[in-house]
């Protein structure tokens, strides 16, 4: 029994050594009074996840890093709970492609294969250090897209809205 | 003569940190590049040789938003008739693209990949300026022939992906995000 103790106490060690970025991501949520859960799957699967309301909803957010790689990776991303229907996968495309262009921080990806859909910021931290600064900007950003997109998004899918329209009626909304 | 050389340099480097940072990169690589300077956006543009085409190059720094952003487009625009199979190309192609991704404007149909990156109080680093640049050139580089089939010979835009991510199957290429060579420095 002693041994397996031992052997859990060195393991854990070890995690929080070898993933500087993780744990500086779980210290940035921890100064700014967020709630985070960590899911300690191990190595490069380890992610945080939280959630955070905003006008139009309380989005999950998620949070990983990539320090077994040979660039230091950060990924940062919400998901929608709900899948897109097959029929409406080529207007989410459009929708998302449309959304997409000119968004010069972050992306929507969809997975044709069931659906999924979500917000990706991602960068590469490689020889450099993670500053505070761009975890805050990485989390707003996803916060904010996923909550500004939304209501576009539902419409084309529960809508059955062309995604042109709706897109050009969400840009149109944010000039108003 | 030197005198006046480094004065000018140290006005633009204060004027223009991220920029500086960015052309640093390429003068040390000997890359050769046309330089674009505004007051808060600066760009360059470099062509380089892959290994299905010369891809032109942009890199851009937003001092004032703290942003850089990497991107390369295409000379060709997508046919008005072809966005919609183009649009689901790039959906397929991004998805678990861990960084960087396509984009397509539809009221004209250019094309480009894009990497970006906040730099914010942080420090831009020739690492993470490799990194940028190797992705942008590989990644549209890759996926040319495909996206070619897609537009200019009316291929099923799944049947296209799934070819891309089939020749990684065979051994050219085991990671949809790994690191692919380019003729670097090759520049026009």
């Amino acid at each position: 029994m002693p041994t397996v103790v031992c052997i859990e106490l060195i393991s854990v060690k070890k995690t929080d050594a070898d993933r500087p970025l993780f744990r500086q991501i779980a210290a940035w949520f921890e100064a700014n009074g967020w709630k985070y859960q960590e899911h300690l799957l191990g190595g490069d699967y380890n992610f945080l996840s939280t959630e955070a309301k905003r006008d139009n909803g309380t989005w999950k957010l998620f949070a990983r890093t990539g320090e077994e790689v040979e660039w230091r990776e950060v990924f940062f991303w919400s998901k929608l709970e709900m899948f897109v229907p097959e029929n409406r996968r080529n207007a989410v495309a459009e929708f998302i492609t449309r959304s997409n262009f000119g968004h010069r921080i972050g992306f929507f990806q969809m997975s044709f294969f069931d659906g999924e859909l979500s917000y990706h910021i991602s960068f590469t931290v490689a020889d450099g250090t993670l500053a505070d600064g761009q975890v805050a900007h990485a989390v707003n950003n996803v916060l904010f897209s996923i909550d500004r997109y939304y209501p576009g998004l539902m419409e084309v899918i529960y809508g059955g809205r062309d995604p042109q329209e709706a897109w050009t009626a969400l840009i149109n909304r944010d000039l108003a | 003569m030197n005198e006046v050389k480094k004065e000018t340099s140290i006005e633009a480097t204060v004027a223009w940190p991220l920029f500086r940072r960015l052309t640093e990169w390429f003068d040390a690589n000997d890359w050769k590049y046309e330089e674009h300077l505004g007051e808060d956006e600066s760009y360059l543009t470099a062509g380089v040789n892959c290994e299905n085409g010369t891809w032109k190059l942009v890199t851009q720094a937003s001092e004032e938003q703290r942003h850089i952003y990497f991107w390369s487009k295409l000379p060709m625009f997508a046919p008005e008739n072809r966005r919609s199979a183009v649009a689901e190309f790039f959906t397929r192609a991004n998805y678990g693209n861990r960084i960087g991704f396509f984009e397509m404007d539809f009221g004209d149909g250019e094309m480009r990949f894009n990497v970006s990156m906040g730099v914010a109080d942080g420090i831009l680093t020739d690492g993470q300026i490799d990194h940028a640049v190797d992705k942008v050139l590989n990644c549209m580089d890759r996926y040319f022939t495909a996206l070619m089939s897609v537009i200019y010979g009316g291929k099923d835009p799944a049947e296209a992906q799934a070819e891309v991510r089939g020749q990684k199957a065979t051994g050219t290429e085991s990671d949809p995000n790994a690191k692919t060579s380019h003729a670097n420095g090759r520049v026009h």
